[in-house]
């Protein structure tokens, strides 16, 4: 194929493609995420390895990624298996690029229980159902949401409810469409998720100093002592490559890169599209969000009511903890009564919707391409059918929730496998296609020259970078995960069988890309005759 | 606030508030037919 493709759709704005591709990167990892791993790794000095992981693996990554959806766009592919083979011309390329379809697709169908979560947590805080409850009951009412056989709290059938909700929005929207759904959405949802944490923000910083009770003493905590909690280095940790492997890994995260999303939205560019300089807005919308909002909301609000012991404790339980147990608690105790504390709530839950909503549409984008672009099929019938396969895989998080069965998923396709994605492109795009090819090709329509040192990054410093990383996360987490060390021995079935539905799914998507090869193959000598 | 702290906060927050003006303010200025031409493709 060539540049003279079948006409693809188009982004309507370049504003718009920007929103929707920092509502991509923005996700519940910004606001959730970031801040535990900042306090767990050495608080200010996480910030050093951090911003340098950002300038040396983020930003190049997004460059990469925008230049193999763009390259791969321009010859008809929306998707990274057609991708890959425009880049790398082999039998083997396009099984590669299952990557790129089997991480968002495995990820979309657990992330969006997670985001049924914000929803169900916004009707909540709307009807003050978490009001008056202490740190016990709000921890029933979370316990009771994700274990079924628990239902004394919300009933059975809620979370069903929620999830079916946020799944057909979210299909509703990609079946609208490239402008009319996932651009709009991204027009309405960013300002809104800014505007929510903005107001947040402020709010949580001058909330004073409140009496904080540790262990029957009474004690005054603010949220500054949340920012230094949060910002104080701990120099003795900089040394350390666990510091430095876990900001890396959280710049890898939160701007949403090795899922193969990124590259479906930059399959819609044309060559006339700048990538340099909207890949740099995109990444810095995104940080903007973690570190200016993220940063400045869970810690300090929690540390000003709970304390700092408070705070760890919690943050050791973990994001969701973080996020639908001591938030709440939080909104309980601002000044302003219930009309205050319900509408912190729905500014808070919803603000992670919008986060989630904007990353889980991008995640749909590249299956739906692949089956539209290969079979033919149209965007409502390939939502229509792809939405119904989510929600029935999406039943089984429901039901082995506290089983583990999401974190296998989590772990295998939305940590592990990113890392192999990206390894994988980097290495297609940078050295198949040549380092000199490589920065042609993300200069073109460019609206800035991107300084000469990131070539010399993104051909040696990122792909190093990667590789450690992955040797790194192989040797010390993914062989004690694959062996199950340390998990109780009741989840094992569940856990197993999880990991034999990914293998299932991956099986059938490498199925899906023979069989649309050989048709291409077919049409190919259809048009020859 | 620890004096420490809010350095590595002010320098976190002006990095990634000024990346974040500058590259919109760049997008904006920038016409989107207004392109660099490719490199080497200048004598």
């Amino acid at each position: 194929m060539s540049d003279s493709a079948p006409a693809r759709e188009a982004w309507g704005s370049r504003i718009g493609l920007i929103l929707a591709m920092a509502g991509n990167a923005v996700g519940l990892g910004n606001f959730l995420r970031f801040p535990r791993q900042a306090v767990e790794n050495g608080g200010g000095t996480f910030m050093i390895p951090y911003f340098i992981a950002f300038l040396l693996v983020g930003i190049p990554l997004m460059w990469i990624e925008w230049g193999v959806g763009r390259h791969g766009g321009l010859k008809g592919h929306g998707s990274v298996p057609g991708m890959f083979e425009s880049i790398w011309k082999h039998p083997v390329s396009k099984y590669l690029g299952v990557l790129g379809l089997f991480m968002p697709v495995v990820v979309l169908i657990y992330y969006c229980y997670i985001e049924s979560w914000t929803l169900a947590w916004t009707w909540a805080s709307l009807r003050g159902a978490t009001q008056g409850l202490d740190q016990a009951g709000m921890q029933a009412y979370f316990r009771s949401y994700v274990d079924l056989k628990n239902g004394t709290v919300h009933g059975f059938w809620t979370p069903f409810a929620f999830f079916f909700l946020t799944i057909a929005v979210n299909f509703w929207v990609v079946s609208k469409g490239l402008t009319a759904g996932i651009e709009r959405l991204a027009k309405i949802g960013m300002p809104i998720l800014f505007l929510f944490g903005a107001i947040l923000v402020v709010r949580v910083l001058t909330l004073g100093v409140h009496d904080v009770i540790v262990d029957g003493v009474v004690t005054q905590s603010s949220p500054v002592d949340g920012l230094n909690f949060m910002y104080t280095p701990n120099w003795s940790l900089l040394g350390n490559p666990r510091v430095w492997l876990a900001a890396t890994g959280q710049i890898f995260f939160t701007l949403s890169v090795g899922m193969g999303s990124l590259q479906a939205y930059a399959s819609y560019l044309t060559r006339k599209d700048d990538l340099a300089l909207s890949g740099i807005a995109t990444a810095a919308t995104n940080e903007t969000a973690e570190v200016v909002l993220g940063g400045s909301l869970a810690i300090p609000a929690i540390v000003t009511f709970f304390g700092v012991a408070g705070a760890t404790a919690i943050a050791r339980g973990g994001s969701f903890d973080l996020g639908f147990i001591a938030m709440p608690l939080v909104f309980n105790q601002i000044p302003g009564g219930p009309v205050v504390a319900a509408a912190a709530g729905v500014m808070w839950f919803g603000l992670l919707f919008f986060a989630g909503i904007t990353s889980s549409v991008a995640m749909a984008t590249p299956a739906l391409s692949f089956v539209e672009e290969n079979f033919g099929w149209t965007r409502k019938r390939t939502a229509l059918v792809l939405g119904t396969i989510a929600t029935l895989l999406g039943l089984l998080h429901l039901v082995f929730y506290t089983r583990g069965f999401l974190d296998e998923w989590d772990y295998w396709a939305g940590t592990f496998g990113l890392v192999i994605l990206a390894l994988v492109e980097t290495i297609l795009f940078v050295w198949v296609l040549g380092p000199d090819n490589m920065w042609r090709e993300i200069h073109e329509g460019a609206s800035i020259r991107i300084p000469r040192f990131f070539k010399f990054v993104m051909t040696y410093v990122t792909p190093v970078f990667l590789l450690v990383m992955m040797l790194w996360w192989t040797v010390q987490e993914a062989v004690p995960t694959l062996l199950m060390r340390g998990i109780p021995a009741d989840q094992h079935t569940v856990r197993w069988a999880s990991r034999g539905l990914m293998v299932g799914i991956l099986v059938f998507q490498l199925w899906l890309i023979k069989a649309a090869w050989r048709r291409r193959a077919l049409d190919g000598k259809e048009v020859a005759r | 606030m620890n004096p420490t702290a809010m350095i590595f906060m002010a320098g976190a927050w002006i990095f990634v508030l000024g990346l974040t003006l500058w590259s919109f303010l760049k997008l904006l200025s920038t016409e989107p037919d207004e392109k660099l031409p490719p490199p080497g493709s200048i004598p």
